[in-house]
């Protein structure tokens, strides 16, 4: 078998391409496997910004596609006129919004449909996440299960495995949850949505601050008391066990870890948003120098373009009608395990040569460059110090608030000079204010790290893609094989990984944009891939095609 | 010709750091503050040994004080150190006689007890291909034993450690070229067939002069 010929004249409905994911593992295929047929991008438009626009964007400006814009130049617009079509849609929706007379259209064309949208934050509100990342993906799978071949490729989470230790084995245990409880899926969603109204009743109004706050602890009481330790591997669990119950498809499940900055496609670095890494890099540049991790736990980052050559691998398997049920994406079992302890070394060594915060005083600087972060070995709910600190900075804060020149000043005073304090006094308050929130905000990041850094060392089994990989022809096992064997964690962390996250996903911190490519200039007019992104006359009234004619 | 190499000691001939002073640039750039605070405290006692003579155990005590540093801090502070204070530090005298055996023809070799995590960026900034150095052992993680891998080079270069590992890159000691600089040189210079001081120390100036050695600078 060879995934090019697997894959060659293939028709795939890919859901999430605006995702960090989704985008780089379509490039991907479009640059490496040009002999797929055609990728139909389901794409929810907003109110700005239909679905048509959205995925134009991405292909003038996107640096995921840089290497297609490099490659093709102004002939980019042939290829994507060739092998791409955009069809609008919600996940949310039944049959992820597709009008019943266009799917009936569409789903005859279809080899598959690839599932990779979904919610990636730790703490969503329950309803969302469940409406996301549960029923998204089984609207998804009904439209999967609309296609000849019902072939049904769902990007999950490793993370799934929940509160456990040690190896976890790709595969799904129905209807048990990490901590062996038996449960159902409908009467789980039943549950949560039901207790969400009555504390959405009782708050007075979904929209409510602390309707939101309730909405986050029931989920996530519900979410541990399963064994998953927040809303986001809950969500996906409880997807996959939806999935995996249903006769009316073929399913096939990917399980990435960490997907973290790209090795080499589209180019070394490449990030989107912010990943798991990134505050993590960020707090061991600054103060952070104990940090609430396990020392020897494994750290398990995969590069996102790793995910999508083992992506590739998984969906040809499913086209061949040879794919396993479970694909785990993940670098715990690569003969050097990368482990938190490393991390924060590697970290650290970068920050001696200088990748250090530009605005900061030459102390400082010899301080942050000198002092190396090191793991606690302890749980970010045991620190101590951190919840001191900002205790602290709050009283600091209130006792500056109440400072009164004229009160807490001797009249011999001047009244300018007492102006003066008070201002100097104010802006201190003000300080402080900001000082504890952000020592607020960091407790709250580490203890929502806390079951993967500190509390749980996973043992990903990555046996079925390195076994299929194996068997890949030497040339498409370089070029679209599983590649992690050779990696050097030094050379990824230091110079791929902390610059990419630099560049890429920490402007995000400082409430910045992350850079964009020039859009690019296909010359001649219309000068750009959105002239040609019109709808089709031939095609369904929701597909477009890209490049075809009105 | 293939054997015909010029061999260039690092410490004298090269660069005016001696071994320990890229050793206890190492451990006082250890992780913990507690190590490099014990680290300290070593070099405190190795300094007086190799001042006393007894530079083979000033030696093993200054490694000893890397004990449980991670081969990635060995790798990237060993380029800081060569980056920020040797290369910069190069002895004009030696880099000028390494580009005219260069230009000769001639193979270079660089030789050190430094750990080879220092030497081979040198190596690399000066085009040199052969590198002689010490390496750190470690263990099952990954991390400094403390102790020199096995066959150690002494600080006096020479005897059968040397000509073995040089014969491992095809060059033999008897034909070749030396530049050293100190006395520990004294048995490099004495192995080969072409011996010439640089800049040399007293110890080292009195022997070229008994054994009309060529002297420069």
């Amino acid at each position: 078998m060879t995934i090019r010929a697997s894959l060659e004249g293939r028709h795939l409905l890919v859901t999430g391409f605006t995702g960090f994911l989704g985008k780089v593992w379509v490039a991907f295929l479009l640059d490496r496997v040009p002999e797929i047929g055609k990728i139909t991008l389901l794409v929810r438009s907003r109110r700005e910004e239909s679905a048509v626009e959205r995925v134009r964007a991405i292909f003038e400006r996107s640096p995921a596609l840089r290497p297609l814009r490099e490659k093709h130049g102004a002939g980019l617009i042939d290829l994507v006129r060739d092998k791409i079509e955009v069809l609008a849609g919600d996940a949310r929706e039944p049959l992820m919004g597709i009008d019943p007379a266009v799917l009936s259209q569409l789903a005859p064309r279809l080899d598959a449909v690839v599932h990779c949208a979904g919610l990636t934050d730790f703490s969503p509100d329950p309803i969302q996440a469940i409406d996301i990342n549960v029923c998204g993906a089984l609207h998804a799978a009904d439209v999967a299960s609309r296609t000849p071949d019902k072939r049904f490729i769902h990007v999950s989470t490793c993370f799934v495995a929940g509160e456990t230790d040690g190896e976890v084995p790709e595969r799904v245990d129905a209807g048990v949850s990490p901590n062996g409880t038996r449960f159902d899926v409908d009467a789980e969603m039943l549950a949560v949505r039901s207790a969400c109204a009555t504390i959405n009743e009782r708050e007075g109004g979904p929209k409510r601050f602390a309707a939101r706050r309730g909405r986050v602890d029931l989920g996530t009481k519900r979410a541990q008391a399963l064994g998953w330790p927040n809303l986001y591997t809950y969500s996906k669990g409880l997807a996959e066990q939806a999935l995996v119950v249903r006769d009316d498809i073929q399913l096939t499940l990917i399980r990435p870890s960490i997907v973290e900055c790209a090795r080499s496609f589209p180019f070394p670095g490449w990030n989107e948003g912010l990943n798991t890494s990134g505050p993590i890099v960020w707090m061991c540049r600054g103060y952070a120098w104990k940090v609430p991790m396990r020392a020897d736990n494994t750290f398990d980052v995969i590069p996102v373009d790793t995910v999508a050559r083992g992506m590739t691998v998984a969906v040809a398997d499913a086209l061949a009608d040879r794919a396993e049920p479970v694909y785990q994406l993940a670098s715990g079992e690569v003969p050097e395990r990368f482990t938190f302890d490393r991390a924060l070394d590697l970290t650290a060594l970068k920050v001696r040569r200088g990748y250090v915060p530009t605005a900061v005083s030459p102390l400082e600087r010899a301080l942050l460059t000198h002092l190396d972060s090191t793991a606690l070995d302890q749980g970010a709910d045991r620190s101590v110090l951190l919840p001191a600190a900002a205790k602290a900075t709050r009283w600091l804060r209130d006792t500056f608030r109440r400072f009164d020149g004229e009160k807490h000043l001797p009249a011999s005073v001047a009244k300018e000079d007492r102006d003066r304090w008070h201002s100097k006094i104010q802006d201190a308050s003000m300080k402080m204010n900001k000082t504890s929130r952000l020592l607020e905000s960091i407790e709250a990041l580490w203890k929502s790290y806390q079951p993967f850094i500190h509390d749980h060392d996973y043992r990903f089994s990555t046996r079925v893609i390195r076994e299929r990989s194996a068997e890949l022809p030497e040339q498409e096992r370089v070029e679209l094989g599983w590649d992690l064997d050779d990696l050097c964690w030094r050379t990824y962390w230091m110079d791929i990984e902390v610059p990419g996250l630099d560049k890429w996903s920490l402007p995000l911190l400082a409430g910045k944009e992350a850079p964009e490519d020039d859009p690019v200039d296909l010359g001649g007019d219309p000068p750009s891939v959105a002239a040609a992104l019109l709808p089709a006359s031939s095609a369904p009234s929701h597909v477009h095609d890209i490049g075809g004619a009105e | 010709m293939e054997n015909r190499a010029a061999l260039f000691r690092l410490e004298g001939t090269l660069s005016p750091r001696p071994t320990l002073t890229g050793a206890a640039w190492l451990s006082l750039n250890a992780r913990r503050v507690r190590a490099r605070m014990l680290g300290l405290s070593s070099f405190a006692l190795a300094g007086p040994l190799a001042l006393g003579g007894a530079a083979s155990r000033a030696g093993e005590l200054a490694w000893s004080t890397l004990e449980g540093m991670s081969e990635d801090r060995l790798i990237v502070l060993g380029e800081l150190y060569a980056d920020e204070h040797v290369i910069p530090d190069l002895s004009e005298v030696g880099v000028e006689l390494l580009e005219r055996c260069r230009t000769q023809g001639w193979r270079l070799a660089l030789l050190t007890d430094n750990l080879d995590v220092i030497a081979e960026p040198v190596a690399r900034h000066l085009g040199i291909d052969v590198v002689i150095a010490n390496s750190m052992d470690l263990d099952e993680h990954g991390r400094a034993t403390g102790k020199l891998r096995e066959p150690v080079l002494g600080p006096s270069l020479g005897g059968r450690v040397l000509e073995a590992r040089l014969a491992g890159h095809g060059i033999d000691l008897r034909t070749a070229c030396a530049y050293g600089s100190h006395r520990d040189d004294s048995p490099l210079l004495g192995a080969v067939a072409l011996p010439c001081a640089v800049t040399p120390d007293r110890g080292l100036r009195r022997m070229a002069r008994d054994l009309d050695w060529p002297v420069v600078g």
